[in-house]
Order: structure tokens, then C-alpha cells, then sequence
């Protein structure tokens, strides 16, 4: 699994640029997962933060964030770069029903139907994971074995065209849904018929 | 009024219609599905002056999808490639899209009475109602990935719609199944029932948002879902 699989520990922004050349000298990675050690990535520069996204929305890869540190509401809005997100016992929000922006990512990524109030407060990792606010939770303890078996659920007999076309939908999908782009060319039907041609002539095979 | 397709049985009956998926007993949707329900969209559903709209399969099971090795043998013999791109696309495919997406838009509420499996296109059906009453015990989820493919009918986005982007892209990429409670609480379905209740609890609550206001809309159906719950169930 480690050859296609690139884990960053972040602590500060620069430890993020350990992800842009890694990902550049190595080659490409199936899965690239973000440890979120300290809420460095809300306040990442716009010109940082395009070289990031450029690789996380990369239709190739799987980009996991795995949240283990107290963040703000400005996470939220970073976020949708990521495909999951994972959280840790670290992981803490300091929710603010104030930050309007925030509040509508972290609707559309996690739980459009989920009221939170409109007091502010801490939420810890158990809150959050009983809001739906994270995919699943990783226990300090086995957080690698426990990442490395929900990865291998998520690639485990999937082709990388399948992972491609469904990325590429959800990045399209994404542009329409929390930036308000219209869609000018849907790649579901594409991606779709692409596949169904290719597992047709693996069945022949 | 009542028009028996094939597959499909179109009825209309006390200002509601309804839309009954018949293929017992679990009905697997054959091709000849697909270009039926185009049709009956488009030259029915589209037009009806009902007040509401109701989604449901007929027996135990709302849909356990698609017939996977029919449909491959549908869509790579309707569908032209060059140079690696798609040139043309198998037109039932493109109409059955497009006219999920209308019933979607719709300005009338469009129930699913879901009981059973619920499962590939018949999930994406359901995703494209409004709102999905969903009895306890049923199962749900997009298993497409799982034979080598991807949901093709307005899925991806429609379940991002409703259970975010993160657990939809999780639930597609795995392609597990899910049980009824479980997808409620991920909002993927908006009222739980018991078993047997959906269709019954469907007519309602169209009774319900028909006697209790003028200006229903997508936007708003969670004001009179919330009203009805209260009525009903409290």
C-alpha cells in the first residue's frame, strides 16, 4: 500500500510544501492524506493554497483530511479539496453560527439537513461525528491501521477510470454546488459510457 | 385514469399520480424500463394536473436496480468512441437523464414511497423525487462501483444534494448498502416509517401540503414535511 499512499503530518503551512514536491518527485500517488495536526491550512496565503488544491482535486487521486486539532469555521471553506474527512480524538471546532460562509461548506459537504443553533461553542470529535461532520472517526491508537483499512475499502477492486470519472463528477458537481458555476458540460454521462464500454470488453475477455 | 405499460403502470386517481415501478417481485430494471419511464415522464408526468406526484414499486421492493450485464449490452452497443472520446451517446440513456432531472424540477411535491431494496438506477430514481419516505428495513445505496461502474442517471449529484459531498463520494466510491435508519440520519431520506406504511404516508402528506398551502416548492418542502410530521405524528 505505501507506494501509493503519501501521509503529510501538518503542523505548520510549511510542511505543506513537503506535499507539493513530494507529489512532484515522486510520481503519482493514488492517495494523498493531510494530518491536520494544527488549523494551519484556514489561513494558508491564496497563492499556496492554489498549488494544494491544484494536487488534492487532481481526478487521480484520493485526498483525505484527517482532522486532529482544535480549527475554526474557515476550514470549511478549504475543505472541499478533500474527497473524506476523517477526524481524530484531537479534532475540536469552535463552531460560530456568525461565519456565514462556513456554515454553508460545511452544510454542502457534510450534512445540508443538519441544524446547528446559534450559539457559539466548542464541538469535540464525538459531536462531531454524531452531526455527520466527519466520515469516520480514527482513534489515536490505531490511526494508521484504521486509515489504511478504510482506504483499502475505497479502492479495493476499483479501477482507477471508475475513480477518475466519479472524482471528476464530484469536482464539477462541487463548482455548481458551493461557487454557483454552471455546469456547461456534464461529465457523468461520459464517464458513464466510457466504463460500461471498457467493463463490456473485459466481460468478452 | 390508468395506463398499464410493460413495466410501468401510470395512474392518476383522486388529484394525485401515481407511478408505480412494475417488475415484481423485485423489480430489476430491464432496458425496456428505461425507455418506458422516459416516456411516461415526458408525455404524462410532465403534463398532469394532479396535485402531487408518487413514486413507489410495486410488491415488497421499491427497485434493486438496474439489470447490469442488459444494460452494459444496451450502452456499448448504442454508444460511438474516437479518439478516446465519447461521439455518441445511446439516446434512451441521454432522454432517461434528462427526464429524471425534469421530474426533479417539477413545481408539484414528488414523493417516493420507498419499501424494500433501493438499490442503483431505482435509488437515482428516488433521488429524484422531492422528498423519500422510506419504511423501516429497507435498504438503499449506489453498488455501481462495485461492477466496474459508476451511478450514469443524476445520482452522484442528486445524493450530494442531500447527504453532502463527503458521504456521498464515500457511499459511491464503496458502493455499500445502507439501511433505512441509517440513511435518515445521513439525509438521505427525510421520513422513516413503519413497514408497509410508505405509500399510505406518501398520499398523505400530498393530502396534507395540498390542503395546507398554495405555494409549495422544492425549497420549502421541509416547512410542510415538518408540519406534517407534527400533525401526524405527535
Amino acid at each position: 500500500m505505501d507506494k501509493h499512499l503519501l501521509i503529510c503530518q501538518i503542523k505548520t503551512v510549511s510542511d505543506l510544501a513537503l506535499l507539493v514536491s513530494e507529489t512532484t518527485e515522486m510520481g503519482e500517488r493514488n492517495t494523498i492524506v493531510l494530518h491536520l495536526k494544527k488549523d494551519c491550512f484556514s489561513a494558508m496565503e491564496d497563492t499556496e493554497f492554489e498549488q494544494v488544491k491544484r494536487i488534492l482535486l487532481d481526478p487521480y487521486i484520493i485526498s483525505i483530511l484527517i482532522i486532529d486539532c482544535e480549527f475554526s469555521m474557515s476550514l470549511y471553506e478549504k475543505m472541499y479539496v478533500f474527497d473524506l474527512c476523517f477526524i481524530s480524538e484531537g479534532g475540536a471546532l469552535r463552531y460560530d453560527p456568525k461565519h456565514e460562509n462556513g456554515l454553508r461548506f460545511l452544510h454542502l459537504l457534510f450534512s445540508p439537513k443538519t441544524s446547528l443553533g446559534k450559539e457559539a461553542g466548542i464541538l469535540n470529535y464525538e459531536e462531531l461525528m454524531s452531526y455527520g461532520f466527519a466520515n469516520a472517526l480514527l482513534r489515536k491508537e490505531s490511526l494508521r491501521e484504521d486509515l489504511e483499512l478504510e482506504i483499502q475499502s475505497l479502492t479495493m477492486d476499483r479501477t482507477g477510470e471508475q475513480l477518475y470519472g466519479i472524482k471528476s463528477c464530484m469536482n464539477a458537481y462541487k463548482d455548481c454546488c458551493l461557487f454557483g458555476k454552471t455546469l456547461i458540460t456534464d461529465p457523468e454521462p461520459s464517464c458513464f459510457c466510457q466504463l460500461a464500454l471498457l467493463k463490456t470488453e473485459e466481460d468478452k475477455k | 385514469m390508468r395506463y398499464e405499460f410493460e413495466t410501468i403502470i401510470y395512474e392518476e386517481s383522486e388529484g394525485i399520480a401515481y407511478l408505480c415501478i412494475n417488475m415484481p417481485p423485485a423489480n430489476k430494471m430491464k432496458s425496456q424500463f428505461l425507455i418506458e419511464i422516459s416516456m411516461v415522464i415526458k408525455e404524462y408526468v410532465l403534463s398532469t394536473n394532479a396535485s402531487g406526484i408518487i413514486i413507489y414499486g410495486s410488491g415488497r421492493h421499491f427497485s434493486s436496480g438496474a439489470d447490469v450485464g442488459e444494460l452494459l449490452e444496451f450502452i456499448s452497443s448504442h454508444t460511438t468512441v474516437e479518439d478516446g472520446a465519447v461521439t455518441h451517446y445511446p439516446e434512451w440513456y441521454l432522454d432517461c437523464k434528462e427526464s429524471f432531472m425534469r421530474l426533479f424540477h417539477m413545481k408539484i411535491p414528488v414523493v417516493s414511497a420507498i419499501g424494500g431494496f433501493c438499490i442503483g438506477s431505482g435509488f437515482e430514481l428516488a433521488l429524484s423525487s422531492h422528498i423519500r419516505i422510506c419504511e423501516l428495513g429497507a435498504r438503499l445505496g449506489l453498488p455501481e462501483s462495485t461492477f466496474g461502474l459508476l451511478p450514469g442517471v443524476n445520482g452522484t449529484l442528486r445524493l450530494s444534494e442531500e447527504a453532502g459531498f463527503f458521504h456521498a463520494y464515500e457511499m459511491i466510491v464503496k458502493g455499500s448498502l445502507i439501511d433505512s435508519r441509517e440513511a435518515k440520519q445521513m439525509g438521505m431520506i427525510d421520513l422513516l416509517v413503519q413497514r408497509k406504511n410508505s405509500l399510505d404516508c406518501a398520499r398523505k402528506l400530498i393530502a396534507f401540503i395540498n390542503e395546507h398551502c398554495s405555494d409549495y416548492s422544492f425549497a420549502n418542502r421541509f416547512h410542510f414535511l415538518d408540519g406534517f410530521k407534527e400533525y401526524y405524528f405527535s
